[in-house]
Parts: structure tokens; sequence; C-alpha cells
């Protein structure tokens, strides 16, 4: 399939939050300054890429071989667990500016169930290794790009006067059921 | 606490949906009907009781350290067998739920009861406890997708209402509806909470 | 409990251990259920879009290259008694909206589409789900003649009816049923030419 749909497909058209509802406690725990919002936008892609590349592996050199495709939810589970405590102790040592810029939301990572999401679709979907990468990283931005967009809009509702029972969470939902319907519109590009 | 008190405490008092505010992946993304909200939680329900049983059964000769692995793999093995059974004997349920069924994993619900709960208390608790906090789960997702079906498509678990001549607002079962019926709910929920 | 490397080792090893073997155990039980699910849901697609057969086609399934591309279609033949009625093809699009569409789609042995039904598709639930749910689409293909009809999206200057907001599930869903048209329209001229009496009535028409 053509890398450019890829992409786009992922950003925009079947934005991993806004149409497949997959990393939304992140998404509504981790949103409420963007600067955050980058930051864990970052840790994600770090995270999505490698580990795309991890599962496609595993899965085409070791569960498809011994015919125990079943396991599959175990392996993954716990090859990704382990893939962000490898990541954080590896970013430790190498690069300390980074490990401080994306450490506090690493172990944020294993229970995004956007991480696991991916890696169970892309084998799913019948990928080949370039296209599995291509198309974890660009689910990676679209979610970065869909929660930096909604903690700016967080941060503007903070200051705003609403009923005592919409606050917080509600008013929230409701920003991002409004952010979604925007998204929507992207859906006649491909 | 009586054992009726940890039963039905996870139906209000500490729903996992409109309460405790966990597990919103599954909550948003399959209740684009009733029945396929009651199928999500009553999957993600048997995962819970039995994994609640299996913790509170081996907590103890389990070491500190390794006590988030060995309940990851526990949890998981229970999702596996789940997944099985739901292709075996349910599978145009299946195909719905689609990914979300393997996703039951990393549930912060699961998890959570594990590590609050069942590591702490005995079998009959903790299977308890897995119960009350799962039919509160597949209660909420049930309404949550009823509203969306009735909204979106003008019947509830399939059944029309044919008083409106109309086929009902589709927004409502698309994406962005899961957002708005959540976000109102949970408003709506709040108010009479607080009174 | 205390940790030390030994225990800790120990301890996840037997963990994952067991569970491994429960779920291998599992597995191999519901092996066959689940086999039968998937069967039985192909043979039910199968009697829905080919009828008055009277031989197993799942039996006798054989898998055939669409013209073109590297992607293999599976192919039912139907017969009454000694007679080529015609087949039912297990073809699909990965054009969908949500994946890929599968469809069966059953073909006489004149050319002329059966039926078509829908066997797997996650498509938008309200837009092209409809697919499924709704006969819009299905009913467009019920014994029409493929060479009379041209089987596309009338936004594409085609004869079908799209469904409402549906395009690009209905496009998948028209390139499916082509797909499973040239897999097959080989197959039914090879039969057609070895009976010449076939051929006679064909011209006739």
């Amino acid at each position: 399939m053509d890398y450019f749909v890829i992409i786009i497909s992922a950003i925009f058209v079947n934005n991993v939050i806004l149409a497949q509802f997959m990393g939304i406690c992140p998404f509504l725990g981790v949103s409420n300054k963007v600067s955050t919002a980058i930051g864990m936008g970052m840790a994600v892609t770090f995270v999505m890429s490698i580990s795309a590349l991890v599962v496609w592996l595993i899965q085409y050199g070791l569960l498809d071989p011994l015919g125990v495709g079943f396991l599959q939810t175990i392996v993954f589970i716990l090859v990704i667990a382990a893939l962000v405590q490898m990541v954080e102790i590896i970013l430790k040592k190498i690069s300390p500016t980074l490990y401080n810029a994306l450490g506090i939301f690493l172990p944020l990572i294993t229970t995004n169930c956007a991480v696991l999401g991916i890696a169970i679709l892309l084998v799913q979907k019948q990928y080949d290794l370039g296209e599995s990468v291509v198309f974890s990283a660009s689910t990676a931005l679209g979610f970065t790009l869909a929660l930096v967009l909604f903690a700016g809009m967080r941060e503007k509702l903070e200051l705003t006067d609403t009923p005592e029972a919409m606050k917080g969470m509600p008013l929230a939902l409701i920003t991002a059921g409004l952010l979604s319907m925007a998204f929507m519109g992207f859906s006649g590009m491909i | 606490m009586t054992k009726m008190q940890l039963f039905l405490k996870g139906l209000v008092k500490e729903n996992p949906t409109f309460v405790l505010m966990l597990g919103m992946c599954p909550t948003l993304g399959t209740t684009t009907s009733a029945i396929n909200g009651f199928g999500m939680g009553v999957a993600t329900m048997a995962v819970l009781v039995l994994s609640n049983m299996a913790i509170s059964l081996v907590k103890n000769i389990i070491p500190d350290k390794v006590r988030i692995p060995s309940f990851i793999v526990i949890i998981a093995s229970f999702v596996t067998v789940v997944q099985l059974v739901m292709q075996a004997y349910v599978p145009d349920l299946y195909a719905v739920l689609g990914v979300f069924i393997p996703l039951i994993v990393v549930n912060c619900i699961i998890l959570g009861r594990a590590e609050a709960f069942a590591c702490k208390n005995g079998v009959i608790d903790s299977a308890l406890d897995g119960l009350g906090i799962g039919i509160g789960f597949t209660l909420s997702l049930t309404i949550i997708g009823a509203v969306r079906e009735f909204l979106g498509a003008l019947t509830i678990f399939g059944m029309k209402f044919d008083f409106m001549n109309s086929d009902g607002a589709l927004i409502f079962i698309l994406a962005p509806g899961a957002f708005l019926v959540l976000g109102y709910l949970l408003a709506i929920f709040n108010k009479y909470k607080k009174q | 409990m205390k940790s030390s490397i030994k225990n800790m080792v120990l301890v996840l090893g037997t963990i994952t251990l067991i569970s491994s073997l429960a779920v291998s155990g599992f597995y191999l039980l519901t092996k066959d259920a689940i086999e039968f699910a998937n069967q039985s849901k192909i043979n039910n697609a199968i009697a829905e879009v080919m009828p008055g057969f009277d031989n197993a086609p799942s039996n006798e399934m054989f898998l055939c290259q669409v013209p073109g591309t590297t992607d293999s279609l599976s192919v039912y033949p139907a017969r009454k008694g000694e007679k080529q009625i015609g087949y039912a093809v297990k073809t699909f699009s990965n054009k969908g909206y949500g994946g890929n569409v599968e469809l069966m789609v059953g073909i006489l042995s004149n050319g002329n589409i059966a039926s078509v039904s829908v066997v797997a598709e996650s498509e938008t639930p309200g837009l092209g789900h409809k697919m499924s749910t709704d006969s819009i689409l299905v009913s467009q293909f019920k014994g029409i003649n493929p060479e009379k009809k041209k089987i596309s999206v009338k936004k594409d200057n085609g004869d079908i009816d799209a469904i409402t907001a549906a395009t690009i599930s209905s496009r998948a869903f028209c390139e499916a049923v082509n797909r499973a048209l040239a897999v097959v329209n080989p197959l039914i001229k090879k039969t057609t030419d070895a009976s010449s009496g076939a051929t006679h009535v064909k011209k006739e028409e």
C-alpha cells in the first residue's frame, strides 16, 4: 500500500484517539498543559516506533513459525513492558537530557492501550516491516497532534465560567467530542 | 464491610466508569449499541472475576519486585482464554468488538483491582469485589450503548421506536457521539450525586 | 514477600509457564469449535448466494489468483448432480474505510451474479456498516448481468447507488465484486468451451 495513504490515514482520518478510542487515559489525564502534552506525545512516538519494529519481528520470526499465534496477547504485553523498562534504562545512560524530558512519562506508557492496540492492528492489517514502522510512527504523531490541540483548548477552558456539574471531566469529554467532529472532516481525504 | 456491601459498592458508589473514570477506551470505543456495550462489559467482568480470584490465591508466593509483571501475565492469560471462547461461540460479537478484546489486558480497572484489592484479600471477597465492579462496568456500558443507539438509530437492543418517523441522528453512533454522550451523562450523574 | 533474584526468577518463570500451558490447553479445547464456527459462516454464506446445489462446495475449495495482482481468492465450485451450476467466491477488498471488506459472491455458469453476501467488514456503524445490516447494496447485485451493468458507484460513472455518505465503503464493495468476477470469468469460459451446447445458448441470448 502507498506509504502516503498510510500516513494521512493514521494521522488524520483514523486518528488513534478521536476515531479509534485508544490511549484515552493519557489523553484525559495528561492534557492540562501544552508542555506536558508535547512531552507525553514524544515519549509515545519514541516507544511506539520501536515497539512496532520489535513486535513485527516477534510475530513473523517467532510466533508464526512456531504456530503459537494464540499467545500473541501475552507475548506482546510482556515485550512492551520490557521494552519500556529498557528504553528508560538506556535513555538514562545515553542521554540524560532526553531522559529528563521524557522520563516521567515512560512508566505511564505500558498501560497506554494505544501501544498494544497498534501492535495488534499492524499484524491484523498484514503490513510488511516498512509499512508497520511508518504506520506506528504516524499513528503516534496523530496521538501527539490530538493531545496538543486538546491541551491548548483545555488551558483556555479552565478560565471560563461553567456550571458546577459540567466542570472537569464532562466538559473535557464534550470538548473532545467537538474536536473529534472536526477531525471527521478529514474523512474525504482518502 | 459485609459481603453484600462489598458486592454493591461497585454498582454506584465506586462505579468504575462514572466515579473512578477507569477503562475509558472500551467505554467509548465499543458502545455503538446497547448489545455491544453489554458484550464488552461481560467479557471484561469475566476476566476481572477470574484474575481477581487467581491473584488472591497466589498473592503470598509472589515477590514484591515482580508483582506487576506476574499480575500482567495472569491477566493476559485470562484475556486470551476469553478471546478463544468468544471466537468459538460468539464469533459475530467477537468480530464487532475486535481489537478491544485483547486490549482488556491494559484496562486499568483490572490491574487496579488486583493491586488495590485482590492482593490483600481472600478468594471469595476478591471474587465478590470483581463481580460487583464488573457488573457496575457492564451496567454503565450498556446504558451508554443504549443512549447512543437510541439517539443515533432510534433503536434499543435492536428494537425500533417508530414514533418520530426518522432514523435518528447518526452522529451519536459515530466517534464524536461517544464523547458527547459520556460527557453529558457524567454531568447528569454529577448533578444528582451532589444533591 | 521479600524479593531475591532467585525467587523472582523462579516465581515469574513458573507463573509464565503455567499460564502458557493453561492457555495452550484451552486453545486445543476450543480449536475445533473455532474452526467449526468459521466453517459454518462460510457454508451459510455460500448457501445464501448460490441457489440449488447438492455438493459440498467447501470441501472442493481451491485458490485462484486475481489477474494482475498477488492476491488469491477462495473459489467454491457448486454443482447439481454432475452439472456445474456456478461458483461461489470469497473475495475481499482492502480499500474499505475500516480495513478489509470480505464478501461471498455467487456467480452462475452463464456469468450472471446470483447474489452477494457480506462475510466480514469493520466499516463505520451507521454508515458503511449498512452493507451488512441493510440490503441497499446487496439488493442491487441480485441476478444482474455484469456485462450489461457497470459495477462501480455512480460517482465513478458506474451503475451502482452508493450507501449515502459511505462512498468509500461502497467503492470497496464494488471492487471486491469485480475481483470475484475477474477470477471466475476465465473458469466459466473454460467450461462453456468444453460443452458446445452451452456456448450455443449463450450466443442466442
